[in-house]
């Protein structure tokens, strides 16, 4: 019996020590910690809408639709679970994961992200290549390698099919080209 | 996978049982109405939550197991942020259990109730802390060795009591070996990459894996696909064991001490959802697919 009010006691310092601990929140904000995985945001002046980060994607709540001209990316972030890889797979950095966590919403309109970008399309057949700012990308990375500056001679605004057909077209072009491997 | 990989896999599954027998035991108290500690039990679980937040950027969904690694690396602090939050875990876990331990209606409420003999245990195959409260020798970290354990003091925590005590003895004991498993993962972790290099994955490998989570043994097994992606994935978590117990722990019991003896497995439902019916007059047999039950959810709710 004694030990049992001896227990009884013990429980009733441990609440007694403890205090209060109830934390204000929501009735004041709430900061999470520096390196919180929040709500991923999508910087659409980085972004070339490759794809790199709807190929990572677990979940798979990247999609990518070509039409008309324009490509959308659109991320349905319901279905995210904030690993991150998006963002580690990102060539250009363009995505990030914030400190936003009070995502709950009534409308799935609230949870999506949409990029819009124009299309290159393929001089001669029309199919779309890329967005013009990937295509600007490469043609400017390729600008700081003097040996791939042939590359550049109209064949970024190609789709790969039509590339090789000029390739074929267009023989002095091959040889030049297989000089330069020999 | 890099040694450091290892042990920051090993550092984070053991800061996971430190707040999950937290929880239970928190639970546990609810369910026999004591509901104080249920509430103190949960506010000593807190600080591993914001330290798991600390070094994972989230409270619970982790996502730090990459193939070949982790995602991150320990923050530069990590040697100074973590053992004063264990210290005060240890510390007021110690409090509260011998309060617990020493608690005569708790021990009323618990010895010798939802016992599940050994016998009984191997044969319905129970893991984990369900397992080893009946005194069924087993621990994947010792018997099928991953991550950092091959080079840690592992201890396997063995009851022989059978009953909801035992289970309560078992968790509280790894609670604290669980501290001492991150302390001496701290103390021997090496230095060096977190990811290993590798090039594309090749599609159709298998991969197995069996891993004790604080549940008991969780397995999984893995096919890759063409394009990144899984192409078969099959889990068997530890409650879906577990529950088929529950009979045997309720058999001849009063319905006072059900609650407490299904808790006392600590079944996670969400792991064990698995959908096929029967109809009992013609035995017919049906599993559900993901989009009848979609169709069936949205008829119901439209």
């Amino acid at each position: 019996m004694l030990k049992h009010t001896i227990s009884e006691l013990k429980e009733a310092l441990v609440c007694l020590e403890a205090g209060r601990v109830t934390l204000p929140y929501p009735f004041a904000p709430h900061a999470p910690e520096g390196e919180f995985r929040g709500k991923p945001v999508l910087n659409t002046r980085k972004c070339m809408s490759c794809g790199a980060c709807g190929n990572a994607c677990p979940a798979r709540l990247i999609s990518i639709t070509d039409e008309a001209g324009v490509r959308t990316l659109r991320f349905e972030l319901g279905r995210c679970t904030y690993c991150g890889n998006c963002r580690d797979a990102c060539p250009q950095e363009a995505i990030t994961l914030s400190q936003q966590f009070e995502l709950s919403t009534a409308s799935t309109s609230d949870l999506e992200i949409r990029g819009e970008f124009h299309l290159q399309v393929c001089r001669r057949c029309g199919a779309p290549i890329g967005t013009l700012r990937q295509v600007g990308v490469i043609r400017e990375r390729l600008g700081v390698v003097p040996e791939l500056q042939i590359a550049d001679s109209g064949f970024l605004t190609l789709c790969p099919a039509c590339r090789r057909a000029s390739f074929l077209d267009n023989p002095a072009l091959a040889v030049e080209v297989t000089r330069e491997r020999a | 996978m890099p040694r450091r990989a290892r042990y920051i896999r090993t550092i984070l599954l053991e800061l996971e049982r430190i707040h999950s027998h937290l929880l239970w035991i928190g639970l546990a108290h609810h369910f026999i109405g004591f509901d104080t500690l249920f509430m103190q039990a949960w506010r000593i679980r807190e600080p591993v939550m914001w330290l798991t937040e600390y070094l994972t950027g989230n409270r619970k969904t982790y996502g730090m197991n990459r193939i070949g690694g982790v995602a991150r690396d320990l923050p530069d602090d990590a040697h100074e942020r973590i053992p004063p939050v264990l210290e005060k875990i240890a510390d007021e876990s110690a409090r509260a259990v011998d309060a617990i331990l020493e608690d005569a209606s708790i021990r009323a409420r618990l010895e010798g109730v939802g016992t599940l003999p050994t016998s009984a245990a191997k044969a319905y195959c129970v893991a984990g802390p369900t397992a080893r409260g009946s005194g069924v020798d087993i621990d994947a970290r010792r018997d099928h060795p991953f991550a950092a354990y091959p080079e840690l003091d592992v201890e396997v925590c063995v009851e022989h009591g059978c009953d909801i005590w035992s289970r309560t003895l078992v968790r509280v004991r790894e609670l604290f070996d669980s501290i001492k498993l991150v302390k001496q993962a701290l103390k021997q972790i090496p230095s060096g990459p977190v990811m290993a290099d590798f090039d594309e994955i090749a599609p159709f490998r298998v991969g197995v894996s069996s891993v004790e989570a604080p549940r008991g043994e969780v397995h999984h097994y893995a096919m890759t696909g063409p394009g990144n992606r899984p192409y078969r994935w099959r889990v068997r978590a530890p409650s879906y064991n577990n529950l088929q117990s529950i009979p045997a722990l309720l058999k001849g019991q009063s319905i006072a001490d059900a609650p407490i003896s299904v808790a006392s497995l600590d079944p996670c439902f969400s792991c064990t959802e698995r959908i096929q019916t029967v109809d009992t007059t013609t035995g017919e047999v049906r599993i559900y697919r993901q989009e009848d039950l979609l169709s069936e959810f949205r008829k119901r709710h439209a």
